[in-house]
């Protein structure tokens, strides 16, 4: 009986502290920190992109405020939250770029390090990650005619 | 003479003075005497209304601008967009005489926008913000954009009309009165922008 009791107790610590039941319990966008949070991480992004010397070059004479207001739409549509992307298909938004598989790996590397500094958790980093990793083929394959 | 003779006399004098053309020089110079290029001149009659035309105008994109960054066309006339870039454009006008937007991509040729009301409309692009260009709609037909020499030639009814000059950065002049009668006319005019100068706001038609 009082083992049981133990039991009780620990399972009600553990179970409330389980990581995983916290996941659950709260969305990717609200993880990444809600609208503050997700608007960081886009306004950082995109001013590391266009500050890199080889990313940079997509980003010449670009209105980076546009670009970070859609791509933090995106994210936030992506993760669950209350937003609607109304920018223009990847494949469209990257035509005539050429972007390198290198540059595409580099900007994931450098949002990584974005979410990394925001203490943004390993599950929803990689999370956003996967959710993001399709965009791979309409990003490179954006001057291929469309299929 | 009776008085349908007289009448028809009268038709006829009314009818040689509109076939007879006039011919007016205008000349106009920036604030540092040198020749306004680029500048628009608009002509206006006191009394007359052309009616619309439906002329047909290009203002490509090229090398993330516009061109020519500054058009002038008559109300009703037509302009097609053609992107030459090989990246994505999305034109846009937030102007009380024309709004529109348009995603253009490349081997967009054909997109085209009617300008139906007069007024200086501001070009710009959502996604390359240093991209501008502007369109004068005007009603008259007797309208320029100016050479390298600053002037423009115009033949036209004798009568009395009024002269506009605008430039997106040199300034702007309204509706100088000016009379065309044989003997040809000139007139000289010398733009002279304000501190502070607004070319949207300046636009005197």
């Amino acid at each position: 009986m009082k083992s049981m009791r133990r039991f009780a107790a620990l399972c009600a610590v553990f179970c409330i502290g389980n990581p995983l039941t916290a996941a659950a319990a709260t969305t990717l966008y609200e993880r990444l920190g809600g609208a503050p949070g997700v608007h960081a991480i886009a306004d950082t992004l995109i001013d590391r992109a266009a500050a890199d010397p080889v990313m940079g070059r997509s980003f010449a004479d670009v209105n980076l405020g546009r670009v970070k207001r859609l791509l933090a739409e995106q994210i936030c549509e992506l993760s669950g939250g209350p937003c609607h992307y109304t920018g223009s298909p990847m494949r469209e938004a990257h035509a005539g770029l050429h972007i390198s598989q290198a540059e595409f790996y580099d900007l994931v590397a450098t949002l990584q390090h974005v979410l990394e500094e925001r203490r943004v958790p390993l599950g929803a980093r990689n999370q956003l990650l996967g959710l993001l990793a399709p965009m791979k083929r309409d990003v490179l394959g954006a001057d291929a005619p469309a299929p | 003479m009776n008085v349908r003779t007289f009448g028809l006399a009268l038709i006829a004098t009314a009818a040689c003075a509109q076939a007879r053309a006039a011919h007016l020089t205008i000349e106009v110079s920036a604030p540092d005497g040198t020749a306004a290029r680029d500048a628009i001149v608009v002509v206006d009659a006191q009394d007359a209304v052309a009616g619309p035309a439906h002329d047909k105008a290009s203002v490509d994109q090229v090398n993330k601008q516009f061109d020519p960054q500054i058009n002038v066309i008559r109300t009703g006339s037509t302009i097609v967009f053609p992107n030459h870039d090989q990246i994505h454009h999305q034109v846009y006008s937030f102007s009380a005489a024309k709004r529109f937007e348009l995603d253009l991509y490349a081997g967009s040729r054909n997109k085209s926008e009617l300008f139906d009301k007069p007024g200086l409309v501001v070009l710009g692009c959502n996604i390359h913000d240093r991209m501008l260009a502007f369109v004068a709609v005007v009603d008259s037909p007797y309208f320029a954009k100016l050479p390298a020499s600053g002037t423009a030639e115009f033949d036209l009814p004798p009568g009395r009309y009024t002269v506009s000059a605008w430039h997106p950065e040199l300034g702007a002049l309204s509706k100088q009165p000016v009379t065309v009668e044989t003997p040809p006319a000139r007139l000289m005019l010398t733009l002279q922008a304000p501190a502070g100068y607004d070319p949207v706001a300046a636009w005197p038609e």
